[in-house]
């Protein structure tokens, strides 16, 4: 039994790893990350971004609602601040990287891009882009695709790109990623919602607008995951309220090669291990020799 | 970073301190071993799959194994974890938050309001071990929501003050009412407050502009408690946000906006 693959170049122990903005930038618990296949980190931005006004969370059945806004000390302070204090990773370093615009991103990845522990870049597509009036960075496949392209001539580490899944067409978007020339995509992140608070008569949240995460997302996630991996050849990382063993199991049967756990980091942050365990457990007992044996075994 | 541990706790006491307020002892070893002032515990009912956060609670007191936290119930969370009773078990996790280190200064005064007696009390004690000059003013709607008068009376402090708005115990008003003058007349050094937040913003307005330490328990949405997801801000004077899970829960009331 064997829960190691190497997929373009980067060696993951195992198929799960931490989603960004759940697990900080890798400094706290590094007992726990080292077990996982990798963390995420919390979004980089070019400047630091102080973030939204509380209140930033609300609970709903099953989930949240986030509204944290990219709270993050910016690009040259990750650096020089946190990268070295990092050493004590064993396990994959993905720096999620996120910005207004395709030339933000590339100027952080710049900044960051001699760092030997950064073994890849997951973009952060989610971003609204105020330029273009608010609209998500990777709400439109050319805008994705030319962004991909120009991300790829500025480094040699491997690019995951994180899409959203609504206000647009998640397909078109992971197409427009393959044919950009990212090297896996993230499918997906939270989704957009709003509270109300009916006796202010207000939204509820400091920031308005939040994300929404939990349970309910895998549903919408396995589904576009399985779609997906019938339209592009590259590796997709699953993301959705991912809580247990099974769920994993879930998301690679559709057809993800790794998955992403986030939600779940808020309630416990040791979680994530037993599902790790878990995973070895099941893996075992059904006599599976690689990860390859389910991965997209289910075709819709 | 100190050791954080996930434990299942086992209820060994409740108290109704009102139909609202409840009480908790819960077994938890390593926690009630590691707690320190200021610190706090993030509560999971055990089988509860849609509330998916923990809620965060302040310790009132400690006692071997033991640890206390006492609780209202506001929403869907507390009011099933109310149904509780002895035996049942809760994941709790903890000791989290940044512990207060005892200061130099002698002459303290304690403001609690409501709820926020119980991490009042659990650092009075440790006050009381400093041999603190101590002053505490203590309020409530009403005498059955004042809860810990006894507790408090045994720490024996130099003053002792009650306040209730409906005048069911000690003097009718609100704590805010003797603040200026006991800190005046008793050289305050430094003053701990708890409470709703409008006690706190009244308490940060009367003493903003005085010579002396003022901290408060703040209270607001968390998410991990570990400070891994930035979503327990609250906001600094100079700009920014402190994240109250970890450089809290009790801060400066100075340097935070309320």
């Amino acid at each position: 039994m064997n829960l190691t693959q190497k997929i373009k170049n980067i060696t993951f122990q195992n198929p799960i790893l931490l989603a960004s903005g759940t697990y900080g930038f890798g400094l706290k618990f590094s007992e726990v990350i080292n077990q996982t296949g990798g963390i995420v980190t919390k979004t980089i931005t070019f400047n630091p971004l102080i973030g939204n006004p509380p209140p930033r969370i609300y609970e709903i059945e099953g989930g949240v609602i986030n509204s944290v806004g990219l709270e993050n000390p910016g690009a040259v302070y990750f650096l020089k601040r946190i990268l070295p204090n990092l050493k004590n990773l064993t396990t994959n370093l993905i720096v999620s990287v996120g910005g207004e615009s395709g030339e933000e991103i590339i100027k952080v990845i710049k900044i960051l891009d001699s760092h030997q522990l950064i073994c890849a870049y997951e973009l952060n597509f989610s971003c609204p882009n105020v330029k273009a009036g608010g609209i998500l960075l990777g709400q439109e496949p050319r805008m994705v695709e030319k962004i991909l392209k120009k991300v790829k001539n500025n480094t040699k580490k491997p690019i995951i790109a994180k899409i959203p899944a609504t206000l647009c067409n998640p397909l078109e978007i992971a197409k427009a990623v393959e044919n950009g020339g990212g090297d896996f995509v993230t499918i997906t992140n939270t989704i957009p919602g709003l509270v109300i608070d009916v006796e202010k008569q207000k939204p509820f949240l400091g920031g308005i607008i939040g994300g929404i995460s939990g349970n309910f997302l895998k549903y919408y996630s396995l589904y576009l995951i399985a779609k997906i991996k019938k339209i592009i050849k590259i590796p997709i990382i699953g993301c959705g309220g991912i809580k247990n063993y099974r769920d994993v199991l879930e998301y690679l049967s559709c057809g993800a090669m790794l998955v992403e756990v986030g939600t779940l980091n808020l309630q416990n942050p040791f979680g994530i291990v037993e599902i790790i365990k878990d995973l070895k457990k099941w893996a075992k007992k059904n006599k599976l020799k690689n990860l390859k044996e389910i991965i997209g075994k289910i075709e819709i | 970073m100190n050791k954080i541990f996930l434990e299942k706790g086992r209820i060994k006491r409740k108290i109704n301190f009102s139909q609202e307020i409840i009480g908790f002892w819960v077994t938890a070893e390593n926690i009630s071993k590691h707690i320190q002032i200021g610190q706090f515990i993030h509560i999971k009912m055990v089988d509860n799959a849609n509330l998916i956060l923990r809620r965060p609670f302040s310790v009132a007191d400690i006692k071997n194994r033991d640890l206390f936290f006492i609780f209202r119930i506001v929403g869907k969370g507390t009011l099933l974890m109310s149904k509780l009773t002895k035996n049942d078990e809760l994941s709790i996790l903890g000791p989290l938050g940044k512990p207060i280190e005892i200061p130099h200064e002698k002459n303290i005064l304690i403001l609690g309001g409501g709820l926020g007696v119980a991490p009042l009390y659990f650092l009075t004690k440790s006050l009381k071990k400093n041999k603190k000059n101590l002053f505490i003013i203590l309020g409530a709607k009403n005498s059955k929501e004042l809860i810990l008068k006894e507790a408090f009376k045994k720490l024996k402090p130099k003053k002792l003050i009650f306040y209730t708005e409906d005048g069911t115990y000690g003097k009718k008003g609100k704590i805010t009412d003797g603040i200026s003058l006991i800190v005046e007349k008793e050289k305050i050094d430094v003053v701990y407050t708890a409470g709703p937040i409008a006690m706190l913003k009244e308490v940060k307005l009367l003493l903003e502009n005085k010579a002396i330490k003022v901290y408060g328990f703040l209270e607001e949405r968390m998410g991990c408690g570990v400070g891994l997801c930035y979503v327990c801000a609250v906001p600094k004077k100079e700009g920014g946000y402190f994240h109250l899970c970890e450089e809290g829960p009790c801060l400066s009331l100075k340097e935070i906006k309320l």
